[in-house]
């Protein structure tokens, strides 16, 4: 049954993104020309303007992907579609798993296309170098190469939006156990088990701080990022992501499975 | 064993109750009339057997089991809202059920819509109200499930439609199964009733055999219901 | 083999009773002739808009008193014993008499000035 739902909820979620996918990737297309073309002063306007536009392009998909998760979850399991999903003949746990799944897929492919987007329409020996500039000593520190770091880099930046997304769900489901003004506290959960996550992970980073001075520094002084800071930041935030993400998983399936009131 | 149960059943939302201690009995092979004003519990009643409401206390069982998977495979739920995703078209939408329901026959549904003179490719968004309901009804009716549960399946329509969506009923569910009709317009739908449950302010009043209550009352289920509920 | 009729019916009086009544009086009226074969209950309770278990009540009742019969396997039957259904048509005509004998005395006729109505109507027609 769970691919059966997989089916549908990814087909419904991509078919609301295909648009902004193809926009994104047009435009960085156009960007990518308009720029290749020799400079002149309207060329070179309009090749700003289409660089403006995949950039706005990108951040749409990230809001829409996480929009239209969040407005599918409350249409489909508490709204009126939710009268034929609970009573479809499968458990609470496929039917959560199922959105789960989907909003992961959908934002690891959104990412994909932004990274795509990004690639199509910038990419050029100089603005690898400026990259390669920022990034190279981190490596070198590390004894790891770019693209290693590149990856880590946008898996934190995945599990941020899994982890808000997340916290989303678990909105939608406390808010829609009240009685009344479901929508208002949907939000404000949401909200406050995003914000709980992210006090707990300033937590988790201070607690290495006690055993690490150059983070603890961070905590006190106004010092710039070190180097040897980013790779443990960057791990211990894929850690504590990567937990946060069970833990809400689980408490929002029990909480899920206790039943729903639908208006 | 009996097809459905429901064990001191209440269900408040805050402090507000709106069914008290239901003790209910559905047996097998009958058609049963939940009747009761607007506002009385009727679909409360039926949404929690449904589990899209969680009782405050009690129990509810469907073939001696708490619901769940096991009661979504055999009761075919009508609720009185449009439920389907409406960017769907009407083939799609035959094809989800054909995937979900088992029991689903997915060739008796198309010929009964094909008999309303619906385009199958037709987007379910570009339907009447009227339409959607008669799509919703004729995909219920056409799980061979064994308890049908019908909520306000009359509610606000015109005679020939009433008439269409008796004879669907009365057609096409399935020899030996019951089907809980709940209705506030006894007098459209008592001449094909077995039994007749009557709810008022979130209790069950009455339940009994229909041609039983007319013997006894020596009038309709209407009258009887009229003169219970003086309305 | 379904066929096609339309009751209206009566809500103050039980269903299965109203069914029985024009069963019988298909039956005496040669519109089920005999020796035929009833539809299944529930084919024959949707061509009325009936509820199946109240047609298989009637039937069981049309049984009771002979009019219809059970073969094992093939269903049932309209009784072959014509000296039976006449003996129900004789009877339901003796009620409805009654009926319109009464009637016509509370306005006032007796038994021989109803006739003579009967016979002076009968011949207009």
């Amino acid at each position: 049954m769970l691919k059966k739902l997989l089916k549908y909820d990814l087909k419904s979620m991509f078919k609301g993104l295909f648009i902004f996918y193809s926009l994104s990737l047009f435009f960085g297309v156009l960007t990518r020309i308009f720029f290749s073309i020799e400079a002149s002063f309207i060329m070179n306007i309009i090749a700003k303007v289409c660089s403006g536009v995949s950039i706005s392009m990108i951040f749409n998909i990230l809001i829409n992907n996480l929009m239209r998760l969040w407005g599918r979850f409350k249409q489909n399991l508490y709204g009126d579609e939710s009268y034929l999903t609970h009573t479809l003949p499968v458990d609470k746990k496929t039917l959560y798993l199922s959105k789960i799944l989907t909003a992961i897929i959908t934002l690891f492919v959104s990412i994909i296309v932004i990274s795509l987007t990004l690639f199509i329409a910038y990419y050029s020996k100089e603005n690898i170098e400026i990259i390669k500039t920022i990034l190279l000593p981190v490596a070198d520190a590390y004894n790891s190469t770019i693209i290693k770091i590149l990856f880590a880099i946008l898996f934190v930046f995945f599990l941020e939006f899994a982890n808000i997304l997340q916290s989303g769900y678990t909105g939608i489901i406390i808010g829609h156990r009240k009685n009344n003004n479901k929508t208002g506290f949907s939000v404000l959960f949401g909200f406050v088990v995003y914000m709980i996550t992210q006090i707990i992970s300033l937590l988790m980073i201070f607690i290495t701080g006690l055993f690490n001075s150059d983070i603890m520094n961070l905590f006190f002084t106004n010092e710039i990022i070190n180097i040897n800071m980013i790779k443990v930041i960057i791990y211990i935030a894929i850690i504590i992501y990567t937990i946060s993400l069970f833990v809400i998983y689980f408490v929002n399936l029990k909480l899920f499975k206790k039943g729903v009131n639908v208006d | 064993m009996n097809l459905l149960e429901c064990i001191n059943l209440c269900k408040s939302y805050g402090n507000k109750e709106v069914l008290k201690d239901i003790n209910l009995t559905i047996p097998k092979g009958k058609i049963i009339g939940l009747l009761g004003k607007n506002g009385t519990g009727k679909t409360t009643l039926i949404k929690l057997i449904n589990d899209l409401l969680t009782p405050s206390s009690g129990k509810i069982l469907v073939n001696g089991k708490e619901i769940g998977c096991e009661s979504k495979k055999i009761i075919s739920y009508l609720p009185e809202r449009t439920y389907l995703d409406k960017s769907m078209t009407i083939d799609k939408v035959i094809k989800y059920f054909e995937d979900f329901y088992d029991n689903f026959n997915s060739n008796k549904a198309k010929k009964l819509l094909i008999d309303l003179d619906l385009d199958l490719s037709q987007k379910i968004s570009k339907m009447s109200k009227g339409m959607q309901e008669k799509l919703q009804l004729v995909l219920v009716m056409s799980r061979e499930a064994d308890l049908y549960i019908l909520d306000e399946p009359l509610g606000g329509v015109d005679p020939a439609t009433r008439d269409y969506i008796l004879d669907t009923i009365l057609t096409n569910f399935k020899d030996g199964a019951s089907v809980i009709i709940s209705t506030h317009l006894i007098s459209d739908i008592e001449r094909i009733l077995d039994e007749v449950i009557f709810i008022d302010k979130g209790r069950i009043m009455l339940q009994s055999d229909c041609d039983e209550l007319r013997n006894k009352e020596n009038s309709s289920i209407d009258e009887v219901f009229r003169r219970m509920f003086k309305c | 083999m379904v066929m096609k009729m339309n009751y209206e019916f009566d809500n103050n009086i039980p269903i299965y009773i109203q069914l029985v009544e024009r069963l019988k009086i298909d039956i005496i009226s040669g519109k089920l002739k005999p020796g035929d074969r009833l539809p299944s209950v529930r084919d024959y309770a949707l061509s009325l808009k009936v509820n199946p278990n109240t047609m298989q009540k009637a039937l069981a009742e049309l049984e009771e008193i002979k009019l219809i019969f059970t073969e094992r396997t093939n269903g049932k039957y309209v009784t072959s014993d014509q000296k039976l259904i006449d003996k129900f048509r004789e009877k339901y005509a003796n009620e409805l008499s009654n009926k319109y004998f009464l009637s016509m005395q509370s306005i006032g006729f007796n038994k021989i000035e109803t006739i003579n109505y009967l016979k002076e109507i009968g011949g207009k027609k």
